[in-house]
This record gives structure tokens, C-alpha cells and sequence, in this order.
């Protein structure tokens, strides 16, 4: 087989060659029909083997194999060995290798091969040099061009020669090494780019048509390959030459396909992955290929629209309008009207006065764009390359706004305003042009045509449809009210045609396009939506049937809920209703339709939401719709019910009673129901009771304020006469039932189920729901005390980290904000000190009981971080309480908390160290508490500092020496004589974990944090201190990562 | 912004614009006046077929410090997401988010949404973010499925 020395491959038995050989032959044949099991079983087999040193020896002898399945995992042995297993080579023996490798593979290039082994050999040959390469002294300096006259001194054709040099720097390209030496190959690369473009020139400049189609196909795949390598001067004499294979073979009126092709990818290459890349050779890459779509792209063009279809010359040279397009954005859009002539700095082939303008080679360019945007036909049926061209009309807007990326970051000159004048005129009827085209193409087909496509069809045409939407947001920055106009008319223009059979589908379509643009729509009156959503349009679409339109509309009118607060408001009873109340008409309609059910409750909420006042004189037609409610989905109808409440809650507090009442004395009495018959009927009676209780959270949503947690700091007359009325009608006695109603249900609920999953949630929803800070009250809002009660046994029938959260938030509710600001701090009153008391004495032994289970901590990270975050919660606002607890049960906690510190769950032991040094700080800072710093340090100062210590020292996550050092940092800054004392006693104590930190380190980090008692000296003798006591000072790991 | 963000965010946009996975949406938010803000992105990902999240997509606001890519960036869901590992605010906790954890600057906005896509059904029990939907995930599983379905349904794009 080879005629370089070969004995430094180890030579197998013949027999395990032919076993080896066997394997092989059974999984790659097509005859063996194996399961994919047995199949992956000889894969791994095959791969075992491959991983033995031995194999070495099978290289050769397959080589040589008659099948070529064989000699491929011959070839594939020699790379795998040589980018996997490379160091298990006998280094001495790397130049042999080389001599055989290229030996070998030059017999194979001249003998008639598979493509795929001598592609294999092409990489072995790369892995190869890039091991041998960078060695000092090189052994192989100028691999590429040796390679080179090796294998062509024996014989091997251009076509191979442009193929391997191909492969050599896509291989390269994507080879991971670290950068240095990755740019010493790369470097090697570049200085061999001459002999590359000699090789793909000669082969380009052959007569047309190719005498060696492959060939040319070859040398332009080598062009692109090597393209990372080349500068811009060494890629520019070739574009014309690219742009000359484009061009029509003389004599004929017909493109070749693959001569075609080929040039337009290289092309597009160069555009999009060189160093004319970003955006630059206006004059040598963008004006000439401007010119010659100018020229030659009409004819493709007008091609494809007689034939109704792009084939593949069209839609390649869609790819290369797209590449120009991403390219050069900012020329075209400088140059959208200029009319000022070209001047490329190729030859063209035009006499110097037939030079067209800019402008014109501009707007030929996007002309060509747009057909392609408006090909005929559907997206994913018909055509393919609409979608293509989408992302340019996206960044065409942005660089006519001037903000274009790529190219204006390095000039001091500020862009010209391009959003005046002639420009703009052009611009604005090109993306009129758009929009006309985008509205036809996200047109459905009629029923009887969308009935024969299958279902990722439509999922693909769906996913179109939101692109284009993307579109013509760009399209309405430049357009604004121009393009509601299109819309507007086009439809009241169909609607006055429509026939009765006439389908929906184009109206739907106008529709969906201005659903799509609402983001960028300001909250503004505007004429044409006032038509849009009045009799004129919304009034004439169909409120019954399951037509897509009346889907479309629907969440249209959601999608504009908060435009219709510009709009005048009318009194109820007026002949004309609102285009408001319109609306809502049209939503309401819908809920009885059980497909449309869902978008239209979603519509109605978002439109009562945002219309509060607006809606609130109306309240009566709510109550009609409340009493004519359809049988509709119980998640539906707390939608409807909440937004029923937001209407309520614009009312006056004292006028929100009545609607409340009949509202909500149904659920409670269905809610009442359930409880009773739950000895009857568990399944069903909590399922009711669930849907009960959500029904109650929409509600209670519904009746808080949209808006301005601000208020909070608003003593304004008017605020605090609205909170004054609030708390008048709280205490009408017929809210009062309720309430106590309500909480009544929620207290036989925790009884009953609270350990059911879905309960739970939906009692936490409704706790968040129904309760707020003074300012948000509601007639609803419940207090946080008896809630929190109910909290506790829920907790002790099973902890979770749903009920610690919770009383985490109810918490803050006791002691909130003061509503009228005061000089003084205000204290939580001694009612709510009484309730947190009872909380923690209640809360604390369930949690500690259940922490005490062995592994429960570790297991359960969730309750460990929501019960500290709890008790952090009642440090900051209410730490009194804390010394008033019993002293074992407090102990008992602090203990709890010294050992989470040691915890290996991130979160758990984050939560205690927050808790920790809030407790330390609050103690130190809160006057009154008479000694309970001193207690506090006594008691369990050393412990804490000993856990903080033995975390540094290797118990604790290093990721979490941050939270760590915050606690030490407060027990040094709060207790600065004390802390040193308990510093050194716990550092040279004999139970200290073991550590590789010596006497001397431990020394230097007191020193350092004694020194000055500044957090930054502390974190750094801290980050410092772990380093050493975990054996990574030095290491560029250690130092890499440290998180301080 | 610096050069370095800024290129890098762009490169991101065309490969996106290039290629990007189906169902999939990312594109970076404009101002009023239609000009573009490269460090806030509107994403949108789509719940995997076969699992209780698929009919859903759900979207994401993607926030990126000045000092992407040493930095990554915040990806917060609007609105806030039942899932264990989403915190109540919305923001996902997730290693390859975390700087702290397994955040590389070669990481790309098409790994990142595929990442998190993958995270939708199947969390990490290591990082609870908010009590409520790990709690359900842990103590009753149908339980949690059907809730995720529910919000699957609230999803349905437009």
C-alpha cells in the first residue's frame, strides 16, 4: 500500500484485523438490517477499539481493504488518532507519519476514491499540522504549499488540490486552541493565501462555459474557504471576475445553473464573512453588483413571475439581493435618492457617460427586493424566499433612522438626518409599496384551500405571519398615520364590496397588520382607529359563527385597551353608544362562543382594566352581563367577574357595595356548598372549592388600584380623603359579612385540604390577593393577622415554603409604611408586636422540628431560604419581638441558623447569612432593647464567627464567600474587641476543620483585618485566607474565580 | 455602550436574522420614535412539543449590561412565569445566566433561549426562585402539570 517506511505502525494479527474488519462491514452495510440497539452496541464496540493504542496497526491494512467502508474507518482511525489520541503517539515518530499520511493520500487522489475518505485524509493531514507546526523548531514549516507540491508532483488534479486546500481552512478555521497559538496557525494560513488565489484564478479564468463545471464549483468553494485568511486586497481583484461568471454565458440568453450559483455563493460569502464584511467597498464590491443587478436581475426577476415560481438561479440570486442588502444597508440608504453617478472602480463594460445615478442603481435593487417579498402565492407552499427578505426591511428603517450599528460607531461626523425630503418621499412609498404587499401575504386561504394544509403548515405560515408583523412595525415608523389610512380605507373600500359568500380572510388579514404595529402606536386619539373600532368597521364584522376574523378583532380590541382611554366618554342611555362600550359589546358577544371564550374574556379584562372611569357610570349594563352570563369555563368567568370588580372599583367606595355583594354572595354560597358536601364528595367539593377561591382572587384583583405604588408617599388632600371614605365603607356592616364570610371559607379550607397541592396554590394567590398595605385597601382586603393564623396551621399540618412566604409578606403588612409621615419613626403597634409573637412561637417549632429530621435541610433548600428570609423579614420590622421568645426556643433558632451556614445549597446558606447580619445590625442599632447586643454576643458570637470561619476554610461553597464575609464584616464592625478574641480562639482551637492555612496565615489575616476594620481590607484578607486555607494560592484557577 | 457590546449584539442579531430555531422570536426593542435599543430584546420561546408547556410562548425581556459579553445578560419574564425557577419578579435563574456559575462571553442569545427553553420542563430542584410553583413541583407533580398547562392556554400566540 505505501511506499514511505511504515514499521513504525505496530503490525496486528492478521486475524484481529479481520475481526475488526468484520465489524465494520456488519454496521455499515445497507444488507444488515440491525436494531437500533445492536447497532449502537457495535458503534461503541468500533469506538473501544479505535481508543486502543493498537490501533495504529489497523490503519494500514485497511487502507488496503477491498471495501470501502473499511478503508473509510482506515482513513477515520488516522484522524480520530491523531486529534484525539494525539498523545499517545511516539513523538519521534511524527515526521514518518507526516511522510506516510501525504503519501498515502496522494495515492489516493489519483486512484479513483470516494470523496468522504479522501476528505477524512484532508483533515488527518490538517490535525496533523497543527500539532507538528507550531513545535520549535517547526517540523513542518510551510505545510500548506509542501502539501501542495507533494500531491501535485504525484499527480493530483487541480479540482482535488482546490477541494484539499478547501478543507485545510475550514479545519482550521474552527480548530479550539488558545488564541496565541491559534494565530501562529492562522498566520501561516494567510502567508499561503497567493498560492491559493493563483490555483482558484486559473481556475476562474478558463472559457465559459466551464470545461470542468466541478472544478470551477471546487475553486470557488476554496475561495470562500480561505476567506477569514485573505485581506482586503487580496480578494478584491477577484470580484470582478465573480460578478463576470454571474453574468450571461455569451451567445446564450440562458444563466447556467451551477456556474450561477456558485458565483452568487461565493459572492454572498464574500459579502457577509470577509473583510469587506462590514459594510465596506462601496466602490469596488457594493456599485459593480449593484450594476449588474441592474443589468442582468430584471431578466430573473421577470423569469420568475411568468413562470410563478423561483428556481434555483432565481432563488439563489434572492440570496445574494439579501446578502447586498445586509451588507451594504447604510449605502443604500444613503443613497435611497442621490443622484449623483456611480463610480465603481472595476470595469464595467459601460461607456463613462452611461453611468447610472445611485439612486436609480438604489431603487432598481429594492424593487427586485420587494418582488421577491411579494412573490405569488403562500408562504411554505408556493414559495420559500419571501421570508428571506423580511429582515431587511427591518434594518433598512433602522438605518434610515441614521442609527445604523455597524457603521457609524468610528465616525465623529453625526449621520445626516435622513427622516426629511426627497429621501423620506422615496422611502415612504417603498414601504407603502411594502405594507400592500405584507397585507396580501399574511391573507389566509379560503377555508376549502387551508382544509388540505396539514397542521406544521399552518404552524409555519403562523410563525410567518408574526415576522411580517416585526416588518410592518418598521414599516409604521416610517408610515405612521399613512399606513392606518392604507388599512382603513382598503377595508371600509372591501367591506362596501363584500359579498355575502365572500369570505372573511382579507379583512383578517388588515386586521392582524394592525394588531402587529400596536407597540409602536402612542396613546393618542387617532382618526383612523376611531373609524377602525366604530359602526363603520368593528360594526359590520360578524358576531356570531367561528370565523377567524371575529378571533382576530377580539384580541385586536385587547390589544388597543389601553387607546380607548382618549376617547370621549358617553353617559349610559345615549342613542350611540361609545366606541367604548362598542367594543365591549363586540368582546361580550363572544364569550357564549366557546372558541372564542378565552381571547374574548382576556379582551374584556384588559378593557375594563384600563378604562375604569370610563366604564364605571355603566356599571348597571355589568350587571345584565353578570345576570346573562353564559355557561362559560369556570377560568373564563373569574375573569369576567374580575373584570367586572375593576369597573366596581372605580366607583365611590360606598357605591362599590351593592355590585360586590351580588357579585360575590354566589361564590361564597358555592364555595359554602362545597364544604359541606366535602365528607361526600372530596374530589369534587375541593375542585369546586379551588375554582371558588380563584373566582374570589380575580375579584379581589379586580377591586385593587391599577396603578402607583407611589401613592404610598402621597399625603395629598385628595389621597387622604379617598382612604379616609375607604375606611368608612369598610365598616358598613354588610361588607363586614363578607369579609368575615370569606375568611371564614378560608379557615375550613385549611382545615379540610390545606396539604393539597392545588389548594395551597390557590390559597396563596388569594392570600396575595386579598390582602395589600393601608393605601391599596379594598372593601375585600382581609387583615393580616387572623390570615397568618390560619398560616400556622396550614404550616404544621405541612410545612412548605408557600406558607413561610407568605407570612413573610403579611409580615411587612403589620408593620407598613406610616400613610401620614412623621417626624418620628412610627413602631409597630402592640397588637401586631402580639400577633408576630404568636406567629414566631407557633412557626418556629414547626419549622425546627422539621429541620431536625436528618437531611431534611439539604433536602428541602426551599423551606430552608423561605424560613430565613422570613426571619430576616421579622428582624427588620419587628426585632423586639424576638427577644421577647422564650430562651430555648430562640436558642434553639440561633442554633438552626449557625448550622445552615455550613450548608452546600447555595440559597439555603445565603438566606441564613442575611439573617444573621441583619440580626446582629438590628440588635446593635435598635435602641430599647436594653442588653440584648451584649446577650446576643455572649450567647452566640463565637459559634456564628466559628461557622463564618470553618465556611472560609473549606465547609462552605466557595460561590458563597461573599454572603460569608458580609457576616463576619458585621460581627467585627459591632463587635470589634469581642470578634478578635472569638477570631483567634476558634482559629487555634484543636476542633478548627483541617486546613492547609498555617499559624502564619491565620496571624496575617487577623493583622489584615485588625489593621483598619474596612470592609474592603476584610473581604480581601477573607478572599485571601480561603485561597490558602483550601491550597489555591498560586493557582490561576484559584485566583481566576475567586467571587468576593 | 462600548464597541465591544455593541458589535457583539449586532453579530447577534444577524446570525439570528440568519438562523434561528422554529417558533422562536428575539429582536431588539425600539423607541417611540422607531430608533432601536440593541441592549433590551423582546424574545419569545415556545414550550417544547410533548411536554406540558407546548401551545405556549412565552416571552422573555432580555436586559444587557454595558458590559456584555463579560457580563451576561438578565432575562426576565413578562409576566412573571409559574416555574420553580422563575422568581416572582419574572427573572429566571438559570447557571449559564449566572456570571458567578457557568456564564461564558462565547455563550449566544440562540443558546441561551434554547437553554432556556430546555429549563422549562425540566427545573433545577437546586434553585428555588420562587415558593410557590416549586413547592407544587415537589410535593405533587399532576398536580403542577395541569397548573402549566392552564398557562400554556394563556399563552396561545395571538
Amino acid at each position: 500500500m505505501a511506499s514511505t517506511p511504515t514499521s513504525f505502525l505496530p503490525v496486528l494479527p492478521h486475524g484481529d484485523v479481520e475481526r475488526a474488519a468484520q465489524l465494520i462491514q456488519q454496521a455499515y452495510s445497507p444488507q444488515s438490517h440491525l436494531s437500533s440497539e445492536d447497532q449502537r452496541h457495535l458503534q461503541q464496540e468500533l469506538f473501544d477499539i479505535q481508543k486502543r493504542p493498537e490501533a495504529w496497526g489497523l490503519v494500514l491494512p485497511f487502507l488496503g481493504h477491498s471495501d470501502p467502508n473499511v478503508q473509510f474507518f482506515g482513513a477515520h482511525t488516522i484522524q480520530v488518532k491523531i486529534s484525539r489520541d494525539w498523545d499517545t503517539f511516539p513523538e519521534e515518530s511524527a515526521q514518518q507519519l507526516r511522510d506516510f499520511i501525504v503519501d498515502v493520500t496522494a495515492r489516493y487522489m489519483t486512484a479513483p476514491s470516494a470523496k468522504v475518505i479522501l476528505r477524512k485524509l484532508y483533515v488527518a493531514i490538517t490535525s496533523l499540522a497543527i500539532h507538528l507546526f507550531p513545535k520549535s523548531p517547526s517540523q513542518w514549516p510551510d505545510w500548506p504549499q509542501s502539501c501542495i507540491q507533494a500531491l501535485s508532483s504525484r499527480g493530483a488534479t487541480v479540482e482535488a488540490l482546490l477541494d484539499f486546500l478547501a478543507i485545510v481552512a475550514e479545519e482550521v478555521e474552527v480548530v479550539a486552541l488558545l488564541p496565541p497559538l491559534k494565530q501562529r496557525i492562522q498566520g501561516q494560513l494567510t502567508e499561503s493565501v497567493p498560492i491559493v488565489i493563483q490555483a482558484v484564478q486559473t481556475s476562474m479564468s478558463r472559457p465559459r462555459p466551464h470545461p470542468a463545471p466541478s472544478e470551477l464549483r471546487a475553486a470557488l468553494k476554496c475561495f470562500s474557504a480561505w476567506l477569514p485568511f485573505m485581506r482586503a486586497n487580496d480578494m478584491t481583484p477577484l470580484i470582478p471576475q465573480l460578478i463576470g461568471i454571474l453574468a450571461l454565458p455569451q451567445g446564450s440568453n440562458e444563466f447556467d445553473e451551477t456556474e450561477f450559483t456558485a458565483a452568487s455563493d461565493a459572492l454572498q460569502e464574500v459579502l457577509s464573512g470577509s473583510a469587506l464584511s462590514d459594510g465596506s467597498g462601496s466602490r469596488t464590491l457594493t456599485e459593480p453588483l449593484l450594476i449588474w443587478c441592474d443589468r442582468y436581475g430584471g431578466a430573473i426577476v421577470d423569469n420568475t413571475l411568468r413562470e410563478g415560481f423561483a428556481d434555483a438561479v432565481s432563488h439563489s440570486y434572492c440570496q445574494l439581493l439579501t446578502a447586498i442588502g445586509d451588507h451594504s444597508t447604510y449605502y443604500l440608504a444613503s443613497n435611497l435618492s442621490s443622484s449623483a453617478a456611480v463610480a465603481p472602480v472595476v470595469p464595467t463594460q459601460l461607456p463613462a457617460g452611461a453611468l447610472p445615478t445611485k439612486g436609480h442603481l438604489v431603487q432598481v435593487f429594492l424593487r427586485h427586493l420587494l418582488a421577491y417579498t411579494a412573490l405569488p402565492g403562500y408562504y411554505g407552499v408556493d414559495e420559500e424566499e419571501s421570508e428571506m427578505t423580511l429582515g431587511f426591511w427591518y434594518v433598512f428603517q433602522e438605518a434610515l433612522w441614521g442609527g445604523d450599528l455597524e457603521y457609524d460607531s468610528d465616525s465623529s461626523v453625526p449621520p445626516p438626518n435622513r427622516r426629511e425630503g426627497e429621501q423620506m418621499t422615496v422611502a415612504k412609498a417603498v414601504y407603502g409599496e411594502l405594507v400592500k404587499i405584507l397585507q396580501r401575504k399574511v391573507t389566509w386561504p379560503e377555508g376549502s384551500v387551508l382544509q388540505s394544509w396539514p397542521q406544521d403548515l399552518r404552524d409555519k405560515f403562523q410563525s410567518y405571519r408574526r415576522d411580517v408583523g416585526d416588518t410592518l412595525l418598521n414599516a409604521y415608523y416610517i408610515l405612521r398615520d399613512d399606513l392606518f389610512a392604507h388599512f382603513v380605507n382598503d377595508m371600509l373600500e372591501k367591506l362596501s364590496a363584500k359579498q355575502p359568500t365572500q369570505g372573511w380572510e382579507n379583512i383578517e388579514a388588515s386586521l392582524h397588520c394592525v394588531m402587529a404595529v400596536q407597540e409602536g402606536v402612542p396613546i393618542e386619539d387617532s382618526p383612523y382607529l376611531r373609524r377602525l373600532f366604530g359602526p363603520e368597521i368593528l360594526g359590520r364584522l360578524p358576531t356570531t359563527g367561528t370565523d377567524r376574523v371575529r378571533r382576530t378583532a377580539i384580541i385586536l380590541i385587547g390589544t388597543y385597551a389601553t387607546w380607548f382611554t382618549t376617547q370621549p366618554t358617553s353617559p349610559p342611555g345615549t342613542p350611540h353608544p361609545s366606541i367604548l362600550m362598542s367594543a365591549i359589546s363586540y368582546t361580550v358577544s363572544a364569550l357564549s362562543e366557546p372558541s372564542l371564550c378565552l381571547p374574548a374574556a382576556n379582551t374584556l379584562r384588559d378593557l375594563c382594566d384600563s378604562n375604569r372611569a370610563a366604564l364605571a357610570p355603566h356599571i348597571s349594563a355589568f350587571g345584565e352581563l353578570l345576570a346573562n352570563l353564559p355557561a362559560i369555563p369556570d377560568v373564563e368567568k373569574s375573569k369576567v367577574l374580575q373584570s367586572i370588580a375593576s369597573v366596581i372599583q372605580a366607583l365611590p367606595a360606598e357605591e362599590e357595595i351593592p355590585p360586590i355583594e351580588v357579585m360575590i354572595s354566589p361564590i361564597i354560597a358555592k364555595l359554602y356548598e362545597a364544604l359541606q358536601s366535602s365528607n361526600r364528595l372530596p374530589d369534587e367539593a375541593r375542585m369546586v372549592a379551588i375554582q371558588q377561591l380563584q373566582t374570589i382572587t380575580g375579584v379581589a384583583r379586580g377591586l385593587t388600584r391599577a396603578n402607583d405604588a407611589l401613592l404610598i408617599f402621597d399625603d395629598s388632600p385628595d389621597v387622604v380623603k379617598e382612604t379616609e371614605r375607604m375606611k368608612r365603607a369598610r365598616e358598613d356592616p354588610r361588607i363586614v359579612r363578607i369579609r368575615d364570610a370569606i375568611l371564614d371559607c378560608i379557615r375550613q379550607c385549611v382545615h379540610l385540604w390545606s396539604t393539597d397541592a392545588s389548594v395551597e396554590n390557590a390559597l396563596s394567590d388569594l392570600y396575595k390577593g386579598i390582602t395589600s398595605l393601608p393605601t391599596d385597601m379594598t372593601l375585600l382586603s382581609l387583615p393580616p393577622g387572623p390570615l397568618l393564623e390560619l398560616l400556622c396551621i396550614a404550616a404544621q399540618k405541612q410545612l412548605t415554603a408557600v406558607w413561610l412566604s407568605l407570612a413573610n409578606m403579611l409580615v411587612i403588612q403589620l408593620n407598613p409604611p406610616s400613610l401620614l409621615p412623621t417626624v418620628l419613626k412610627s413602631f409597630p403597634d402592640d397588637s401586631s408586636q402580639q400577633t408576630v409573637l404568636h406567629v414566631l412561637s407557633s412557626l418556629l417549632p414547626t419549622c425546627l422540628t422539621f429541620f431536625s429530621r436528618p437531611g431534611a435541610m439539604e433536602d428541602n433548600p426551599d423551606i430552608v431560604q423561605a424560613f430565613f428570609n422570613f426571619l430576616e423579614m421579622v428582624t427588620h420590622h419587628f426585632i423586639a419581638v424576638i427577644y421577647r421568645l422564650p430562651a430555648d426556643l430562640w436558642h434553639a433558632t440561633m442554633q438552626c441558623a449557625v448550622g445552615a451556614l455550613a450548608l452546600q445549597e447555595r440559597y439555603s446558606l445565603v438566606s441564613a447569612c442575611t439573617f444573621l447580619a441583619s440580626l446582629v445590625n438590628r440588635t446593635a442599632l435598635t435602641a430599647d432593647l436594653g442588653d440584648a447586643k451584649d446577650t446576643l454576643g455572649a450567647a452566640h458570637g463565637r459559634s456564628i464567627m466559628r461557622a463564618v470561619l470553618a465556611g472560609f476554610a473549606g465547609v462552605a461553597p466557595r460561590s458563597a464567600a461573599a454572603n460569608l464575609v458580609e457576616v463576619l464584616a458585621t460581627l467585627v464592625q459591632r463587635y470589634p474587641g469581642a470578634s478578635r478574641a472569638w477570631i483567634e480562639d476558634v482559629l487555634y482551637a484543636p476542633d478548627f476543620p483541617p486546613s492547609r492555612a498555617t499559624d502564619e496565615a491565620k496571624q496575617k489575616f487577623v493583622k489584615t483585618i485588625y489593621g483598619s476594620r474596612a470592609n474592603k481590607r476584610i473581604r480581601d484578607a477573607a478572599s485571601q485566607f480561603t485561597l490558602v486555607a483550601r491550597g489555591l494560592e498560586g493557582s490561576s484557577f484559584g485566583h481566576a474565580t475567586i467571587v468576593l | 455602550m462600548s464597541g465591544i457590546c455593541r458589535a457583539r449584539l449586532a453579530e447577534e442579531r444577524k446570525q439570528w436574522r440568519k438562523d434561528h430555531p422554529f417558533g422562536f422570536y428575539a429582536k431588539p426593542t425600539k423607541a417611540a420614535d422607531g430608533s432601536m435599543n440593541l441592549l433590551e430584546w423582546e424574545v419569545g420561546i415556545p414550550g417544547k412539543q410533548g411536554t406540558p408547556w407546548e401551545g405556549g410562548v412565552y416571552k422573555l425581556m432580555m436586559t444587557f449590561p454595558e458590559d456584555y459579553p463579560s457580563k451576561p445578560p438578565k432575562c426576565k419574564f413578562t409576566p412573571p412565569l409559574f416555574h420553580p425557577n422563575v422568581y416572582p419578579s419574572g427573572t429566571v435563574c438559570l447557571s449559564i445566566l449566572d456570571e458567578e456559575k457557568s456564564w461564558k462571553p462565547a455563550i449566544t442569545i440562540k443558546q441561551v433561549l434554547l437553554g432556556i427553553q430546555e429549563l422549562l420542563n425540566d427545573p433545577n430542584v437546586n434553585d428555588p426562585a420562587q415558593s410557590d410553583a416549586y413547592t407544587m413541583f415537589k410535593n405533587d407533580k399532576q398536580a403542577y402539570e395541569r397548573r402549566v398547562r392552564a398557562q400554556a392556554r394563556e399563552n396561545i400566540p395571538k
